[in-house]
């Protein structure tokens, strides 16, 4: 008989039981990290899996999800605690593990999309549309050559795009429209082909809608009901691609990506008064192009990557002397390195280095005109024994802060090491340890913004260590396949940036204060069971139990879970696929956490529990055309929920989506 | 079976060490007595601007009293509070209401919306006379209140942002910050007269003027809150016979100023509280109040049937507030946990 499931079980029991442990005594953890496993193509070899045995969405996934963003599919990753203000385009960030989204690297078709106004991206802003894989991490695999400043990150989300690989056939086209709540409308169209040893890929995509969407609010003891006015929203996104194979094993890419967004800004939601007309414009633009040669153990990219992004921001009625309140900002940033892969005896190398250049413009004199230079150097080895790995990186990034007459000067180093041992030579059950070190450096924003700016800030520190257990617990038994994950972290976080009320309570400062450390655990399955060729069930799940706690020396919260960290997270999707026809229901839960870092009643914020639905079916056409309908409803019970105090999120509310495809 | 036992038992532990939720004794309070009722005014979009009712001297309250008497919440930052005839007044900034309460139970009266042209008015502070309530609006203007109709019978336009209001000789004295242009702050305070809504004149006091008050004697005192940097915050003095500014000089840091006696007033800033004498136009006491049992100075108010100072302790802004009472010698006497920002109190002997 067979006990390899309790055997597993019980080290899996072994890895959560120094969490508890923790518990007890008030120590803390860090961030996990997240990634969902494709059960289905998830090959019985070792080497290939992701780093941590996590999962990844497919493209399955992607397409039935249906989500407004990239912030909708990171929501589904094991550890991350979304913070979304609400609405399309509306402000969405993610943070891993406890950690703030700062520490999290966003990384499209290899390359890393960064805003160092703000320090972290809008994942809002970031469509979901022509994505085909997005997955999540604390380090990307070894042989991944992804850019060496996306290395120095706590974590990662990682997306890519049907213009991220090399197409090699004839024409193929995709194209959709989008009716729904709220007057939402859009249309999509992407398409590629191949010409000799050219690719040619292409998108476009407009959305609009008013955006005015019906809420329920609790004031005091009374259930209220409201619209969310000020809400609407258009963006357009084009983006090209050309590519071109090289000598057979080299790959060279330009892709050119814009944005256009024109949004209100709804703003908090406040007793008694409903007023709100505050307005942004962004405009991104992004230009990015590499080289990447796969030669026999043997790979380097050179990648370059340029991107302007303009704010426009306006408020109609301030009270001030003229009467507006006007600001314009230019994010610039430009950046080109070199990373190389290479097996040797016995060992394999990476190595790589890489020149940054960060500039902001605006019209608020007191900004100034920040300028950040970031040059990285990197080197890694890994050495297998048996079934044992061993993997070390070293980073060092010296940044030069320039703004005026003031310059400052910083070098962090970022090691990591992971242990990796399978436990079996012919089954995917493997051990995992990783530690890492990694900061995040002051945003321009939390260094020179008026009286919050504070250009004496440090970098934010966070060390990570994490143990992961990855089994496959049954595979092709009757035609089912069980993944199994179960990760325990620990985090700490000094010299932690927050906003703190310095004079009084009107003029907040950005200080390095407070220090957090972060323990917790996850646990996650993927459950498909095969009926025959074409017919599917799968079952997603995880869930995530984390304390984020202040540990300040000498803080009033000391011991206090930080804000808006919710102690419990878990998603539960489950997905029937049968030839055309797909169903999914995606059930999101996130416990009830605190809108200030004091966990008293008055600052507590209730659990919530949401359930979305989707239905879809294509049909093919002589294997030249696929047609297609998707029918998404989102918040199904109709809950009242919000992520940030004050920010209310849409109830139940429907999407329409017509499909067609030239194969 | 180890295992199991082990993660049974682990489970078990970490169950027992989730914490009790705080336990908070709410009075039945139908009439305003022995007490005080605080305003809170919470933070920026969080809706948690509260008033609570602290029973004197044992402590026994309700943190959400204003919730208590009408089923909803106050609202978004409540500025000021002030209680004037059989009333109780309360400015809702954010919210841009005012409230208007009770003065023997509580129990609701109305709320007004201060709303024009579909924006809000944002109001700020205070002043009662002859039957109104001047209330300063963040838009510019003075809106006069009238306490029997509860309605708004006139908008006086002032300087841009005006804060703090106080009434002396039939006039209102409004300062101007023009705080939203910050750093190019405004200097001046205007004169308004009550007969005919007008406003008489502007005085330039210094930059950024906040808080305005007025004594017995009518002369009316300014902070001129300085540019937080490298201009300080300092007390200036207008006659409100002549409307000028009568003392430029006083060359001591202040944050805060509040009624003491009707020749005294408290003066106070993060290190220290004194009395300030009108007559000898100075400082002439140092309140030894113990500054390091303070966490973050918010607020002094001196309470004559006890003979106490009441500290506004904010706790560092995003923490419950803590009102602490200290006797003239500045012995601690004893706490009062209650919202966040405590900013006013009103007390009913």
């Amino acid at each position: 008989m067979n006990f390899s499931w309790l055997k597993n079980s019980l080290i899996t029991g072994g890895i959560f039981l120094p969490v508890f442990a923790f518990a007890q005594v008030e120590v803390d953890t860090s961030l996990m990290q997240v990634k969902h496993i494709d059960a289905v193509h998830i090959p019985i070899v070792i080497n290939p899996m992701p780093l941590y045995p996590v999962s990844g969405l497919t493209k399955d996934d992607i397409e039935v999800l249906n989500t407004d963003d990239v912030a909708g599919l990171a929501a589904k990753v094991p550890g991350a605690t979304v913070r979304s203000y609400g609405g399309m385009g509306g402000l969405k960030t993610v943070s891993m593990r406890g950690l703030g989204g700062q520490h999290t690297a966003v990384i499209i078709d290899g390359f890393q999309v960064t805003n160092a106004q703000a320090g972290q991206m809008n994942l809002g802003q970031l469509q979901s549309e022509g994505l085909e894989s997005a997955d999540a991490g604390l380090q990307v695999h070894f042989r991944k050559l992804i850019p060496v400043s996306a290395n120095f990150t706590g974590s990662y989300l990682q997306f890519g795009t049907f213009m991220g690989s090399h197409y090699g056939g004839k024409l193929k086209v995709k194209s959709a429209v989008r009716y729904g709540s709220f007057m939402r409308k859009e249309a999509y169209v992407q398409g590629e082909r191949a010409i000799g040893n050219w690719s040619v890929a292409g998108f476009g995509k407009y959305r609009g809608a008013e955006g005015a969407y019906p809420f329920q609010y609790v004031n005091g003891s009374t259930q209220t009901d409201g619209i969310r006015g000020n809400n609407d929203y258009q963006d357009m996104h084009v983006g090209v691609k050309l590519s071109r194979i090289v000598n057979g094993d080299g790959n060279m890419r330009v892709i050119y990506r814009s944005s256009f967004m024109d949004q209100g800004l709804p703003g908090a939601v406040i007793f008694y008064n409903e007023t709100a007309d505050e307005r942004m414009k962004t405009q991104d633009h992004r230009l990015m192009l590499d080289f990447t040669k796969n030669e026999y153990q043997s790979n380097y990219r050179l990648y370059f990557n340029a991107g302007a992004n303009n704010m426009d921001y306006f408020d109609p009625t301030h009270l001030n002397a003229t009467g507006y309140l006007h600001n314009t900002f230019l994010n610039l940033s430009m950046n080109g390195g070199y990373i190389h892969f290479k097996v040797y005896e016995n060992v394999d190398l990476k190595w790589g280095g890489e020149q940054k250049v960060e500039a902001l413009t605006g019209n608020r004199t007191t900004l100034g005109v920040p300028l950040r230079t970031s040059s990285y150097g990197l080197f890694g080895a890994k050495k297998m024994w048996g079934r044992l790995q061993a993997e070390g990186l070293a980073g060092v990034q010296l940044v030069v802060d320039n703004n005026g007459e003031s310059q400052k000067t910083h070098v962090q180093f970022t090691p990591n090491a992971k242990l990796q041992y399978d436990l079996s030579e012919n089954k995917p059950v493997r051990l995992e340890f990783l530690y890492k070190r990694n900061f995040r450096l002051p945003s321009f924003n939390e260094l020179y913004f008026g009286e919050v700016g504070n250009s004496d800030l440090q970098p934010e520190i966070a060390h990570q260590f994490n143990l992961g257990y990855h089994w496959r617990l049954v595979q092709n038994y009757y035609k089912w396949q069980v993944d199994m994950n179960a990760q325990t972290f620990y985090n700490r976080v000094r010299n932690k940036i927050v906003a703190i009320p310095t004079k009084n309570l009107f003029i907040w400062s950005m200080q390095n204060v407070q220090e957090a450390q972060i323990y917790g655990a996850i646990g996650e399955t993927r459950v498909v069971r095969h009926f025959g060729e074409d017919t599917r069930v799968e079952l997603l799940a995880n869930y995530t139990w984390q304390r984020v706690i202040d540990i300040t020396q000498d803080a009033i919260t000391y011991g206090h879970q930080v804000a808006y960290a919710p102690e419990h997270t878990a998603n539960a999707d489950i997905m029937f696929i049968r030839r055309g026809f797909s169903a999914r229901i995606s059930n999101n839960f996130v416990s009830g956490r605190y809108a200030l870092n004091q966990n008293v009643p008055a600052n507590y914020l209730d659990p919530f529990w949401t359930l979305d639905a989707a239905v879809g079916y294509k049909y093919t056409i002589k294997n030249k055309h696929k047609i297609g309908v998707q029918f998404n409803v989102r918040n199904l019970t109709n809950v009242s929920y919000a992520f940030i105090r004050s920010y209310v999120m849409p109830g139940r509310h429907y999407l329409l989506t017509l499909n067609y495809e030239i194969l | 079976m180890k295992y199991f036992s082990l993660i049974i038992g682990i489970s078990i532990l970490f169950s027992s060490c989730q914490e009790d939720d705080p336990q908070t004794f709410v009075p039945n309070v139908d009439h305003l007595e022995k007490g005080m009722v605080v305003l809170c005014e919470g933070l920026f979009q969080h809706n948690n601007a509260s008033v609570n009712w602290v029973q004197l001297p044992g402590g026994a309250h309700d943190l959400n009293f204003f919730e208590t008497k009408t089923g909803r919440s106050l609202g978004d930052t409540g500025n000021d509070m002030i209680r004037y005839g059989g009333k109780i007044y309360i400015v809702v900034n954010v919210s841009s209401t005012v409230e208007v309460m009770s003065a023997v139970d509580f129990s609701p009266v109305g709320q007004i919306e201060m709303m024009a042209n579909g924006q809000p008015k944002q109001p700020r502070f205070m002043a009662a006379s002859n039957g109104k309530v001047y209330i300063t609006c963040y838009d510019g203007f003075v809106d006069v209140l009238d306490t029997t109709t509860l309605t708004i019978d006139a908008r006086i336009g002032v300087g841009e942002n005006p804060e703090g209001i106080a009434v002396s000789n039939n006039k209102l004295y409004v300062a101007n910050s023009g705080g939203l242009n910050f750093p190019d702050v405004d200097s001046t305070v205007s004169v308004i007269d009550i007969a005919t809504n007008t406003e008489l004149q502007k005085i330039t006091v210094g930059i950024n003027p906040g808080a305005v008050m007025a004594n017995d004697a009518g002369e009316v005192f300014v902070i001129s809150r300085g540019d937080y940097g490298g201009v300080p915050s300092r007390l200036r003095k207008i006659d409100a016979t002549t409307d000028q500014v009568v003392n430029a000089a006083y060359s001591f840091d202040i944050s805060g100023m509040s009624e003491m006696s009707s020749t005294d007033m408290i003066v106070y800033d993060a290190n220290g509280v004194h009395q300030f004498n009108y007559q000898s136009d100075a400082v002439v006491a140092t309140i030894p109040l113990n500054m390091a049992t303070i966490h973050t100075l918010y607020g002094i108010q001196y309470h004559e049937t006890e003979d106490v100072f009441y500290v506004l302790d904010a706790m560092g802004y995003t923490n419950q507030g803590v009102i602490r009472k200290y006797d003239p010698s500045g012995t601690y006497l004893s706490g009062y946990s209650v919202g966040l920002n405590p900013t006013k109190l009103l007390f009913f002997d």
